[in-house]
């Protein structure tokens, strides 16, 4: 009963991941396009941005966790100063927003740039195959390879975050080159 | 069994809720083709907009629920000002935030299928809708609370702008 369990939420976490893919490329459709167009011009520069970016990330938000939970504060709050408990109960709230925040980021980020992955592969597939649409049977194919067993959890998922995530990190941050002047 | 109940269950809630958002759409279309034009229009701010509201709309249930739980609870009199202005705001919320819910669905579905009937467009929208928010973290704490600050601030947007003048036409002297 437990497999079972395991493998109807496996497909209800599937499928809807296939659905929020489709509705990001369908309601965003100009941010993943950009995102699209640096993975196909761009995609090794992408999965390092993307890895770098990623393990910067996590860096940021081990050391907010850690800061959370410092114990040298805690316990300088609780024994010396009562202040310092106010001071630091009001930095743990604060501390707590900023790593839900980066969280969050990190999550949109990333799923902006899976839904142009998917795009990209759907594309590809679609100019063979005009009968199904692109959008879907990409979206299908990414997220079932991701969820393959070892290589789909190990490799496959990780490297699609990092590119996604390289994709749209350089989308946002990349500067509008100037136009030329035509006399 | 739990958790394949709770799943049927859930499937069934989001079933109920796409029939709601074709339902809608039958009987207010107007309401439901302002906002899919703010929708189109202005995504980013009708994403500000519900935001904004929202926010504010939480700022004052908090502020009322800690001053009655100052004032000695719930037999005061500012308990049931405070619930009367609590279920205002709520309905203040709901209300535009339906036919911007209904118009996103819309919208989806006509970018998902351009050919397809009206009806079709709000079914196969609202179906991708109600699949992306059910996604599990993403669409629970991301998605789910994107969209609707965008319904609700595409309906605002809706309801309290006014209709732009129509050019004055000047007759020229004869």
């Amino acid at each position: 009963m437990t497999t079972l369990n395991s493998l109807g939420t496996l497909f209800f976490a599937g499928t809807t991941s296939i659905a929020l893919l489709i509705v990001l490329n369908l309601l965003l459709p100009v941010k993943v396009e950009q995102a699209g167009e640096k993975l196909e011009s761009q995609p090794v520069r992408c999965l390092v941005i993307g890895l770098v970016a990623l393990g910067l990330s996590f860096a940021v938000l081990l050391l907010l966790g850690y800061l959370i939970n410092l114990p040298i504060l805690q316990t300088m709050a609780k024994d010396n100063v009562p202040y310092l408990y106010a001071i630091h109960g009001l930095a743990r709230v604060i501390l707590t927003l900023l790593l839900i925040l980066v969280g969050l980021s990190l999550i949109s980020i990333s799923a902006i740039g899976l839904a142009a992955l998917a795009n990209s592969l759907g594309q590809r597939i679609g100019k063979t195959r005009s009968s199904i649409n692109p959008n879907l049977i990409g979206t299908t194919l990414l997220v079932s390879s991701g969820l393959a067993p070892f290589l789909g959890w190990f490799i496959v998922t990780p490297v699609a975050l990092c590119i996604g995530f390289g994709s749209t990190i350089q989308t946002l941050f990349q500067h509008n080159a100037n136009p030329k002047v035509v006399e | 069994m739990m958790t394949a109940i709770s799943i049927l269950s859930i499937l069934l809630g989001g079933m109920t809720i796409i029939a709601l958002l074709g339902t809608f759409d039958m009987f207010f279309p107007k309401p439901v083709t302002r906002a899919r034009q703010k929708l189109e229009v202005a995504p980013w701010k009708s994403f500000l907009v519900g935001l904004i509201n929202v926010i504010f709309w939480f700022v004052i249930l908090v502020i009322w629920f800690e001053w009655t739980q100052a004032n000695g609870g719930p037999e005061m009199m500012p308990y049931l000002f405070g619930t009367a202005l609590a279920i205002l705001l709520l309905i203040g919320l709901i209300l535009p935030g339906f036919p911007g819910l209904v118009a996103l669905a819309g919208l989806t579905g006509e970018r998902w299928n351009s050919l397809s009937s009206p009806l079709g467009k709000d079914l196969s929208g609202g179906l991708l809708l109600v699949l992306a928010c059910l996604t599990p973290y993403v669409g629970w704490f991301i998605f789910t609370p994107a969209v609707l600050c965008t319904a609700i601030g595409a309906g605002l947007l809706t309801f309290f702008q006014r209709a732009p003048k129509p050019p004055v036409v000047e007759e020229k002297p004869a």
